[in-house]
């Protein structure tokens, strides 16, 4: 087995019951679709049936003892995401769906209130979906513009070109992703947020591919908003995370009406509840946010320098055995320390879905397609891609499964 | 596609795409040369994938098989919209993925 020198991929595998799961073809599952969702540990599954079958109750309200040993637990993941990203206070996360929603809560809460129609917003070319549809959709609602940050090769932006852009007094928000979901490319939020800053400009990061796989520290960066997901960070589905600074977050009114986010309702008027409740109306995800918990605990466990240094030594090696391919073109930056573990390529003419269906005969779980980047895939001037993106449970016998696998295509194909 | 009385004198598709789409387009324009509307509408998902003999396509997959049918389909609820709406809903209908 060639090792990761970092964590112990083998033991990794033992704690993901559907890694032991055999495919069609008694093939065994190579999971290379991270970067669309991961995996779960038994450690978080078995935390949202602990939850189900010993204290399922609802928050908040409630003195019976459920209630309150279901509170504490809701409340203390909001606690451990907190020091995850290390933000000032638990205040200042806030549950969602997921970090689309996060992403339209911004846009609903805060940039309806302050866009004009002389204003802009900015992004850039390699945004999802999620970071262009709702800043479209608030622009259009207020007659602003949105403006694209161009990309240059392998998916980076000119550091120059940005002061200029920001650089302009009907800037209102600037809205990136730290690594592209597409590219893998990790862009210089840092930078970009203070050249933001220095003109006033407040900064969002979608932070839904960056913050599963590496340290981020929302006080070093000092971003103003950030938005992920637990899904694509071991966790369950169907919850996300927005951060934003406390004093913006007191300032921005309420993003849906009901119960939990009120102080007191009167027939007309409604006084509203403190950080982070105002925002969290209904009964929330009680039992995958405890999951979430399971799924932080879990990567901190196995340090996040450790999986840091796992991904770049797979994508590495990964990297240079497609390399050897004929016919393949590989997309986004050939360094891996300024790229994630995702890998976007084609080969030769083959079709990405056919591609995939192909590999998919090995046991290969690999996603093809626009990604959600259908901006990007122009810039691109392709129509899809293929892409394999990894995590913690994945070895380098897995890639030497995918090259075959590959070269198997190209036979089929007769390149 | 051409149509004269009511039957189908020419059809031609333009398309880039993976193998499946591509060539389900290019065998439905066969199947559905010299046919009558009337038998078009009366074509439906199993007819291609038989046709195509891929009768075990995912619920991704079979987009591409059916992206042809559909394109197809919508032009025809389109064709009938004013002069027969009730076979431009039936049509709607039956071209329903999933």
């Amino acid at each position: 087995m060639l090792q990761s020198t970092t964590i112990d991929v083998e033991k990794i595998r033992e704690d993901f019951p559907i890694l032991q799961r055999r495919l069609k073809g008694g093939h065994k599952l190579i999971y290379l679709d991270n970067a669309a969702t991961t995996q779960k540990p038994r450690a978080v599954i078995d935390s949202i049936s602990n939850y189900y079958m010993n204290y399922n109750s609802n928050i908040h309200r409630a003195v019976h003892q459920l209630a309150e040993e279901a509170t504490f637990a809701y409340e203390e993941v909001r606690r451990r995401v907190a020091k995850l990203i290390n933000a000032k206070s638990a205040d200042e996360i806030i549950f969602t769906r997921n970090a689309t929603e996060s992403i339209n809560l911004v846009a609903k809460c805060w940039a309806r209130q302050h866009l004009t129609k002389m204003n802009r917003v900015l992004i850039t070319e390699i945004e999802h979906h999620s970071n262009i549809v709702p800043w479209q959709l608030v622009t259009g609602e207020v007659g602003a513009s949105l403006d694209y940050l161009n990309i240059g090769e392998e998916g980076r932006i000119d550091i120059e070109d940005f002061s200029q852009k920001v650089n302009d007094p009907d800037l209102k928000l600037v809205s990136i992703s730290q690594m592209s979901n597409v590219l893998g490319t990790i862009l210089p939020v840092k930078k970009m947020t203070k050249l933001a800053h220095e003109k006033n400009v407040p900064m969002m990061i979608d932070a839904a591919q960056s913050v599963p796989h590496m340290k981020v520290d929302v006080q070093d960066l000092n971003c103003d908003f950030m938005a992920f997901s637990a899904h694509k960070m071991l966790g369950p589905t169907g919850v996300g995370i927005l951060y934003a600074k406390r004093e913006i977050l007191e300032e921005m009114p309420p993003f849906i009406g009901g119960g939990d986010m009120i102080k007191e309702v009167h027939k007309q008027t409604t006084s509203f509840n403190d950080l982070p409740y105002k925002f969290e109306a209904g009964t929330p995800n009680i039992a995958d946010v405890i999951g979430f918990g399971a799924a932080i605990d879990y990567l901190n466990k196995l340090g996040f320098e450790n999986i840091r240094e796992h991904e770049m030594q797979i994508t590495e090696y990964a990297l240079e055995r497609m390399n050897e391919l004929q016919g393949i073109t590989i997309y986004g930056p050939k360094v891996t320390k300024e790229r994630g573990a995702v890998i976007s390529f084609n080969l030769g003419d083959i079709h990405p879905h056919d591609l995939a269906t192909i590999l998919n005969d090995f046991g290969i779980a690999m996603r093809s397609g626009h990604h959600c980047a259908q901006v990007l895939m122009e810039r691109l001037e392709v129509s899809a891609t293929s892409r394999v993106s990894f995590y913690v449970y994945n070895s380098k016998d897995e890639v030497n499964i995918l090259i075959d696998a590959l070269q198997s295509a190209r036979r089929l194909f007769g390149l | 596609m051409k149509v004269e009385d009511n039957i189908v004198k020419d059809i031609k598709f333009e398309g880039r795409g993976c193998a499946i789409s591509q060539a389900s387009a290019s065998m439905l324009t066969e199947m559905v040369m010299n046919k009558s509307l009337t038998s078009i509408k009366e074509l439906d998902k199993d007819d291609i994938l038989e046709n195509i003999g891929l009768l075990n396509l995912g619920p991704a997959r079979i987009k591409c098989a059916l992206l042809s049918l559909k394109v197809l389909k919508m032009s025809m609820v389109e064709y009938y919209a004013s002069k027969d709406p009730e076979s431009a809903q039936e049509i709607r209908e039956g071209s329903r993925l999933y």
